[in-house]
């Protein structure tokens, strides 16, 4: 397990949209499970709660799955799932590169040290 | 408003699963974007992580060359996070229909 760690963030990824896209009880159908607006946002608060400490408020989220739900249809499939964690994780994953850019050229600035993720996130959630 | 200050809170081990999921998928790019300084992959550097991490779910993303070549030439093909993002989602299609 954790020789592949890479591996198993995919598949936690994959779990948890099956979490919140299951109950539908529709496994049995053609079509491929998707997320009801109103778990997709019981999704964020619960599983992204650090990231997106102020989406708490409802307007964000919902501009959130409104951009995301690029068929319309009200539902989020994995691939506008995806979407999302990608669009959340993509300016992270330069924030903390910036990060440690500076890290490297002065001292630890204060709030940042030890601070990990949950500082960068909230600064990267400003923008949402 | 007047919880602004949990910002800055120094929870980082408290992390939700997913959002420790996610930090490992970043890592696992910065780890390998030694050349483009955690900016891009190079194709060798994509291919050496696809066929380090993720050996078992190779098949899933299909042939990187592929890929990379959507990217441009294939010598100097940049991956930058988005990209990667969207081949681990092709593995992560992968592992929904195990």
């Amino acid at each position: 397990m954790a020789s592949c760690p890479l591996k198993c963030a995919v598949e936690m990824l994959v779990k948890n949209f099956e979490k919140y896209a299951g109950g539908g009880g529709c496994c049995c159908r053609k079509q491929p499970r998707r997320i009801s607006k109103k778990d997709f946002r019981k999704m964020l608060t619960r599983e992204l709660n650090h990231m997106l400490t102020d989406t708490g408020n409802k307007r964000a989220a919902d501009k959130l799955i409104c951009d995301l739900d690029e068929n319309k249809d009200g539902r989020i499939s994995f691939e506008e799932y995806w979407t999302l964690i990608g669009g959340i994780a993509s300016p992270i994953a330069s924030l903390i590169r910036q990060q440690e850019q500076t890290w490297c050229q002065k001292e630890q600035p204060q709030d940042w040290a030890g601070g990990g993720f949950s500082g960068s996130w909230a600064v990267c959630m400003g923008v949402v | 408003m007047g919880q602004c200050c949990c910002k800055k809170r120094k929870d980082c081990q408290e992390l939700t699963n997913v959002e420790q999921a996610i930090e490992t998928v970043i890592n696992q790019f910065h780890c390998y974007a030694v050349k483009g300084r955690k900016e891009y992959l190079t194709p060798n550097e994509l291919k050496e992580l696809v066929g380090q991490k993720l050996p078992h779910l190779g098949n899933c993303i299909g042939p990187l060359e592929e890929k990379i070549e959507c990217v441009g030439d294939p010598s100097e093909a940049r991956l930058e996070f988005g990209e990667y993002w969207d081949i681990m989602g092709d593995a992560a299609k992968g592992c929904q229909k195990k």
